[in-house]
């Protein structure tokens, strides 16, 4: 009977699995295989989170009484119990879940809940509901709670305690070597020196090792080993993008790594280093130093989608510092916490407004130069909320304020517009800037002043120069009048017809390549060529000329060319096969057809000048010269040669382009603009201070006083740019001396501009320009050029102000947690919350959550300071104690070692690895701060967390050992994988450390056994067991025998080579 | 060859006394297994019987095509010249259809529509007993088509080339960074071989697709390799001086050494592993030089893949190449074709030349490949694609050209348990829109994964909840 009923109910199909006997249809079905299917499927809407339609299913209770449709559950009634038929997709409305909420039930399971139904739906009795989200436990204050033991580190009760409620035998303390090596290797990533391990093995006072842990707190080493952990949870990333186009994060970057270095090396506390990274620009406008903390917020950069770049910086700012994925409600309501997609709006909107821009650092006026930092452009940008996600279906019926999530009711996001101070605003009006621009005028006004001496200098020269002999022509050393092509002087090369009559040898071949006559007699390397000749036709080029120096692929070449759209006389050269066509041996002119030119060319040296008609025309210097034949050359071009001549230069010669010795008239020219130059560099320091004063004035002074100097600022202007103009005038008249009638365009040009200028200066106005000290980085790439030049707003919205101070609030029952199991995670390498940036219902409850808020209360109480949570977790006897797994009835019971019955050990960070191999080795470069090194320049040993690290370029080595991902790293990967053996085995890095770690642990008249043992105390942290030695010793002869030549040095170098890839030493124990 | 039985073999080995899932579960320390939700890592084991074991994933960067390979289109030919609005086939461009696409570069010279329309460049010709038309292009591809599925009725929606990582992730450019199918076989099932990595990539990877694991974590990256016998990997030759017998002896004194050190630490799964990777690593730089050796390979063979000639040389090699490791237990191999650029088939002028060109280095080594494993027996458990991240446009791009084109183009599958000699799908008659049965990216994803015995929703991490359209369908028409 229930089986048809089932039939009808639900189509089955013939090889769907028969449900299960009626007598398993009892409360155990209920509580193993609905209840848990309910909760995937349905919670979400039907829940404690939300009732939609005022039905929740987290109990039968609350099923039978159902909501506004009435009861969801008919117990023996499968059919009209809604709960189910909705499940399975009848009646008329849509199946639940909605399609795109989430995964229609299975056949299996809808079977499974008919039979519970139909058999009455048995629950347990006291079945307690979901409790109200709002009071999920980490949503909630955290208060110091009391231990029942007491001890001298608030760690350790709430680890003995669990021992205790487990029956767990802890293990013991770790021996000496053993810690130090974990705590070297955790506060400042380094093993420790023979000489450190000597010394503390000698210190047995009490305080030996707390003494130990202040030292190393407070080294230049922690800081920098620590920023590494911030800058994983932090995205730190160079830039990328596609060739030189910045697309992701920012250039100069490494200013925000620099000021977290810094920032640990004072133990800043933490939640003064959140407040710089997210507002420093709205709290601390003017201080470079802090506005560097802004990178945070540069690094988010991303070139073409706005909504990418305002989602990432939701993603992981709720991520890293709240432990909350307000990403999940980007689309709808989240489905576990009470964060809903007007929270995830809300919260973009506190970032809306901002951007990224560079200022000037103090040694430089290039903007570029400085460090990216973040500030409030676009003040009235509204936030939509995206229906569904979806960017391109913005609601703009509602504009969504900032404010923090609606849950987290504990103190509202208190926004307060903030007035900048004008340096912030205009940071061209910091004195600085002026000076350093100064110090770039008095440069220029220096080299000016020099060429105004090189130039007098040039002029007294050529007024000693003899006048000019009458340059006479050079001997002609052939000449040809082609009455006939003479075959002893010219052999055709290429294609062509070639013909001659009545004193012209002609081509008349159409043709679309070139042909030429090549000249078969001796000529100098000096040289000048005439040829007499007409262009009579051919397409599309019609060029006709002269080349030299000609080999396969190599030439020289000046020629005429008739084509119809760029007619020109050209100097041209082909290296290698390729031509090069330069614009400065090009003259644009008219070239008619048939109508004869004269076309004169000189060459002299790597120079050449082509007269046409007598007329100075183009010159050009060639890159180089070599030996090669001289051809009359026709390019797709018809034409008719009337005369040639090869002659020696005119005495005197001197080609244009020699700058040594000039004639009077071009050094007069010369020292003329040299002179103008220096006029205008001795008027720009007055310029550039009536900017400056008129911009600070403007900015921050009287009205009165803004207007008279903008007024004065305009007139120097106006008059300096008069000066411009006379010196670019007499440049081209320098120019037209020096190069002759080409540059009289030029001249023409710069008189008319001069004239302009000097009609401007009769009335200047009151139009300045400021002084430059920033750039904005491009808002997108499509950016309008008004956005790209719009000057920066005298307020900030304050929007991320609030949120710095809300987030570091004493009541955010978050951020100390948060921050608390990240710290407790790199020190013991397992977290105590194990989903590091979800706190909220999906995350896992913490495995010791009195621990977590003893910490979270002890952190916020001691000012947020990090070295003191450091040093409290170091000292603790949990991280004192030994790793061994070595506790069989332990491991049974624990064997994840939730209760820390045992130290963790764990693989070590790729960093480790790679400054350990080099510090070992003694060639470790300790040198602090300062631009990535880059990826290239692998063989650099500085600290590897100084290596240019982004999402398209990283250093292999590191990337063998799961180097930090740039997009996200909450925590690092651990793998083990062949290739990491590889690398330990053949990188120059690996193998040059063996070398050198053999010939420092070399003592005079060291056995093996005590080579090996040295070996083991510095690589592994402790001595090694007979066994190993043996192993060892024995794999010491037989590298001895494998190679005749072997040295015991290199034997003992590959000794070492093992023992970097031992187990212990990748392992922090 | 029982892969099944090695690898269970391998596993027992290397695990020591904890058995696969402790193994896994050590592997992923972020991935536990997480009481609440009862979710475990995968075991290794597939989830139901698999038809394939291997994957040979060849990739063609910049967009072939459909028009000018495997999707004939006389209608092109007969309105050529015409705008689309002119042509009877305006509806097209109906704005609906055209939303799909997601466009990454705003303003951007490409990825645009092109709207008159552009003859097809290349003739096509019933091939095999199926009587498939394939174009001149590929003459030695036609030759094997009625081993072929091809399916012209793909669909994506980033209208650029970050469509390569779409097409390997299923996901948009603008949604962030996703494992790449390669990665999750990788992920779920366990080894074939002791001595080879399991995921190996070849060939030209662009910027935007360098990676693979993303939050399935690094180890599910592919290793590129290169196919020269003499420097295969990475850190796979010693950089100073290290003879081969002290590799050998420094390789042995580790693991002796490791595994006295596990007497005394029984329990500590990282340290089995460890063991495990040295013996894999090296026993991978010895089995790799011999797998990328191709001197024991016949004359016959060698012209068959098309070594013999310059054109073809390269991609041949590692077509070859991709042979030989699936015979050594290699799961999925990853070859992207065309470098430079956005990758060498984005062919916005001179399609003619470019497809030419371009076509001529794969087309013998491709067929070869499909012939060689066919003879051997192991087209049945390798499955073949030929993948490409979009199409072309149906016009004309600067007058020789096409443009990107996302709303329909095709991709080839072959062996591993599929249909040969069939065509599943269509565009409409200009090649514009997938018509019928529209295909996503991911569907090609859950085709394979049906094929290689896994359920993707299986795979899915707690955390890391995926779309409905992550997972894909099973394009089960071409499924044998």
């Amino acid at each position: 009977m229930l089986l048809i009923a089932l039939l009808l109910l639900v189509p089955t199909k013939a090889d769907q699995p028969q449900p299960a006997p009626a007598k398993s249809l009892d409360k155990s079905i209920y509580l193993t295989k609905i209840k848990p299917l309910l909760a995937v499927r349905c919670l979400a809407c039907h829940g404690a989170l939300e009732q939609k339609g005022g039905l929740r299913v987290d109990t039968v209770k609350h099923m039978l009484t159902g909501g506004d449709s009435g009861p969801g559950l008919v117990p023996g009634n499968p059919k009209e119990s809604p709960v189910l038929q909705r499940s399975a997709g009848h009646g008329a409305k849509r199946r639940m879940p909605p399609k795109e909420e989430g995964e229609e039930v299975g056949q299996e399971d809808l079977v499974r809940i008919e039979q519970w139904i139909a058999g009455g739906a048995a629950a347990p009795e006291n079945e307690t509901e979901d409790p109200d989200p709002r009071n999920h436990w980490s949503f909630r204050k955290p208060k110091r709670p009391q231990p029942s033991s007491v001890s001298n580190n608030p760690i350790d009760p709430w680890i003995t305690k669990q021992w205790q409620d487990q029956n767990l035998k802890a293990r013991p303390q770790a021996d000496k070597r053993t810690l130090l090596r974990r705590v070297y290797l955790d506060l400042i990533g380094l093993p420790p020196t023979p000489e450190q391990i000597d010394r503390f093995l000698a210190d047995s006072s009490t305080n030996a090792y707390a003494a130990e842990v202040d030292r190393l707190l407070k080294s230049p080493q922690h800081a920098e080993r620590w920023a590494r952990h911030f800058m994983d949870i932090w995205r730190y990333s160079d830039w990328w993008g596609l060739g030189a186009e910045v697309r992701n994060s920012q250039k100069n970057i490494w200013h925000w790594r620099d000021w977290i270095i810094e920032s640990i090396d004072k133990n800043l506390p933490y939640d003064e280093m959140v407040r710089q990274m997210l507002a420093a620009d709205e709290i601390y406008p003017t201080d470079s130093s802090k506005l560097r903390a802004t990178g945070y917020l540069a690094r988010q950069y991303f070139l073409f989608n706005r909504t990418s770049w305002m989602d990432e910086t939701v993603e992981h700012t709720a991520k890293a510092f709240l432990g909350l994925t307000a990403n999940c409600a980007k689309c709808h309501d989240h489905k576990y916490d009470p964060f809903l997609a007007d929270d995830y709006y809300r919260f973009r909107a506190i970032f809306e407004p901002y951007q990224v821009r560079f200022d000037a650092p103090q040694n430089s006026i290039d903007p570029l130069q400085g460090f990216p930092r973040a500030y409030d452009c676009n003040l009235d940008k509204s936030t939509h909320k995206h229906i569904r996600g979806d960017e391109a279906r913005p609601d703009t019926r509602r504009k969504l304020e900032p404010a923090a999530p609606t849950f987290l009711d504990f103190a509202p996001l208190a926004v307060q517009e903030i007035k900048l101070p004008p340096q912030a605003h205009a940071p061209e009006i910091q004195p600085w800037i002026l000076e350093q621009y100064l110090k770039e005028a008095a440069k220029a006004l220096a080299a000016a002043e020099g060429k105004v001496k090189d130039a007098a200098s040039a002029v007294s020269l050529a007024e000693k120069v003899p006048p000019a002999v009458e340059s006479k022509p050079g001997k002609i050393l052939y000449s040809d009048t082609f009455d006939t092509l003479n075959p002893q002087a010219w052999t055709i090369t290429g294609p062509g017809i070639w013909q001659s009559s009545q004193g012209t040898v002609s081509q008349t071949a159409n043709l679309n390549s070139r042909t030429a006559l090549q000249f078969k007699n001796e000529f100098p390397t000096d040289f000048e060529v005439n040829l007499r000749f007409r262009i009579t036709g051919g397409e599309p080029w019609r060029s006709v000329g002269v080349s030299f120096d000609a080999s396969p692929g190599n030439e020289n070449n000046v020629y005429l060319s008739a084509n119809a759209t760029e007619p020109k006389l050209q100097i041209a050269y082909e290296r290698n096969s390729t031509y090069t066509y330069p614009e400065a041996g090009k003259q644009g002119r008219a070239v008619p057809l048939n109508t004869p030119f004269d076309l004169t060319i000189r060459v002299q040296g790597k120079s050449v000048e082509a007269l046409l008609d007598g007329k100075p025309s183009a010159s050009f210097n060639l890159p180089d010269r070599s030996k090669g034949a001289l051809l009359l050359t026709a390019f797709t071009a018809t034409c008719a040669f009337e005369n040639f001549e090869v002659r020696e230069l005119p005495t005197s010669y001197r080609s244009p382009l020699s700058s040594k010795v000039l004639s009077l008239s071009q050094a007069k020219a010369q020292l003329a603009w040299a002179q103008a130059e220096y006029k205008t560099r001795q008027a720009e320091p007055e310029v550039l201070r009536a900017r400056f004063t008129a911009r600070t004035n403007q900015v921050a002074g009287p009205e009165a006083q803004a207007t008279a100097s903008a007024l004065a600022a305009a007139k120097l202007q106006s008059q300096l740019a008069v000066f411009k103009a006379q010196t670019a005038l007499a440049l081209a008249q320098m120019e037209l001396a020096m190069q002759g009638p080409a540059k009289e365009a030029a001249v023409h040009a710069a008189q008319k501009n001069l004239n302009e200028a000097e009609k401007a200066a009769k009335a200047p106005g009151d139009k300045f320009t400021p002084l430059t000290a920033s750039a904005k980085s491009p808002e997108s790439n499509i950016e309008s050029s008004e956005s790209k030049t719009k000057s920066y707003p005298t307020t900030s919205t304050g929007r991320r102000a609030a949120l710095a101070r809300w987030i570091t609030h004493p009541d955010n029952p978050l951020t100390a947690r948060v921050i608390v199991n990240h710290i407790w995670n790199r020190h013991f390498g397992q977290p105590l919350v194990p989903t590091l940036f979800d706190f909220g219902r999906k995350g896992s409850p913490p495995t010791h959550p009195e621990l977590l808020d003893t910490l979270a209360v002890e952190l916020m109480e001691k000012g947020y300071s990090l070295r003191h949570l450091h040093k409290l977790i170091v000292t603790s006897n949990a991280y004192m104690l030994d790793s061994s797994t070595a506790q069989p009835a332990e491991y049974k019971k624990d064997p994840e070692n939730k209760a820390l019955w045992r130290f963790p050990s764990h693989r070590i960070e790729a960093q480790v690895v790679r400054d350990s191999l080099l510090h070992l080795a003694g060639t470790l470069d300790l040198s602090r701060g300062g631009p990535p090194i880059p990826v290239a320049d692998a063989n650099n040993h500085r600290r590897s967390l100084y290596f240019f690290h982004s999402h398209n370029e990283h250093n292999q080595f590191l990337e063998q050992f799961d180097d930090a991902g740039v997009l996200e790293c909450y925590r690092r990967e651990r793998s083990i994988v062949p290739q990491q053996a590889l690398a330990l085995t053949h990188a120059a890095l690996s193998l040059d450390a063996s070398t050198a770690i053999a010939q420092k642990l070399s003592k005079p008249n060291l056995t093996d056994a005590q080579f090996v043992t040295e070996a083991h105390l510095v690589l592994l942290g402790r001595p090694p067991d007979a066994e190993e030695i043996n192993l060892c010793a024995q794999t010491l002869n037989q590298l001895m025998r494998e190679d005749k030549n072997a040295t015991s040095t290199r034997a003992r170098s590959l000794l070492v080579l093992a023992l970097l890839n031992h187990h212990d030493f990748l392992t922090r124990r | 060859m029982d892969f099944l039985n090695q690898r269970r073999a391998f596993l027992a080995r290397t695990a020591g006394g904890f058995g696969s899932m402790a193994l896994s579960t050590m592997l992923q320390p972020n991935l536990r297994s997480n009481e609440a939700t009862q979710w475990f890592p995968p075991t290794g084991e597939p989830h139901f019987a698999p038809q394939a074991d291997s994957v040979i994933w060849v990739f063609l960067n910049g967009g072939m095509s459909h028009l000018e390979s495997f999707d004939p289109k006389p209608e092109l030919d007969k309105h050529a010249g015409k705008t689309i609005a002119e042509s009877p086939y305006q509806s097209v461009q109906d704005p609906k259809k055209l939303a799909q696409a997601r466009v990454t570069v705003v303003n951007d010279a490409n990825g645009q529509q092109r709207n008159k329309l552009y003859p097809t460049q290349v003739q096509f010709k019933k091939r095999g007993q199926s009587g498939i038309e394939v174009s001149d292009f590929f003459p030695h591809i036609g030759g094997v088509v009625d081993d072929l599925a091809i399916i012209r009725s793909m669909w994506t929606t980033d209208d650029n080339h970050g469509a390569q990582t779409q097409f390997h992730s299923g996901r948009h450019m603008l949604d962030g960074e996703f494992p790449t199918l390669g990665a999750w076989v990788h992920y779920g099932l366990g080894r074939l071989s002791d001595n080879l990595p399991q995921f190996i990539s070849m060939g030209t990877r662009e910027y935007w697709n360098k990676k693979d694991g993303h939050y399935l974590g690094p180890r599910h990256d592919a290793v590129p390799i290169r196919v020269d016998p003499a420097n295969p990997l990475d850190f796979g030759k010693p950089e100073r001086p290290l003879s081969a017998a002290e590799e050998r002896l420094v390789f042995d004194l580790t693991a002796n050494l490791d595994r006295h050190r596990s007497k005394t630490e029984p329990a500590d799964a990282s340290l089995s592993a460890r063991l495990a990777s040295y013996e894999l690593a090296y026993r991978m730089q010895r089995a790799l030089p011999i797998a990328l050796d191709f001197s024991k390979e016949n004359a016959e063979t060698q012209k068959l893949y098309g070594l013999d000639r310059p054109e073809t040389k390269t991609f041949a090699m590692q077509m070859l190449a991709s042979r030989r490791l699936v015979e050594r237990g290699v799961r999925f191999i990853q070859i992207q074709h065309g470098g430079g650029g956005a990758g060498s088939w984005d062919a916005h002028g001179d399609l003619k030349g470019n497809h030419t060109n371009n076509c001529r280095q794969i087309d013998q080594p491709l067929a070869g490949l499909i012939t060689d494993l066919k003879r051997r027996g192991m087209l049945k458990r390798t499955l073949v694609v030929l993948a490409t991240e979009f199409g072309r446009t149906p016009g004309s791009q600067g007058g020789t050209g096409r443009d990107h084109h996302i709303f329909g183009f095709t991709v080839v599958m072959a062996g591993g348990g599929l249909k040969g000699g069939l065509v599943h799908g269509t565009t409409d008659p200009i090649g514009f829109h997938a018509e019928e049965n529209r295909h996503y990216v991911t569907d090609v994803h859950a085709t394979i994964l049906k094929q290689m015995g896994l359920n993707s929703r299986r795979l899915e991490i707690p955390d890391r909840k995926r779309l409905e359209i992550d997972h894909g369908k099973p394009i089960t028409e071409i499924i044998a």
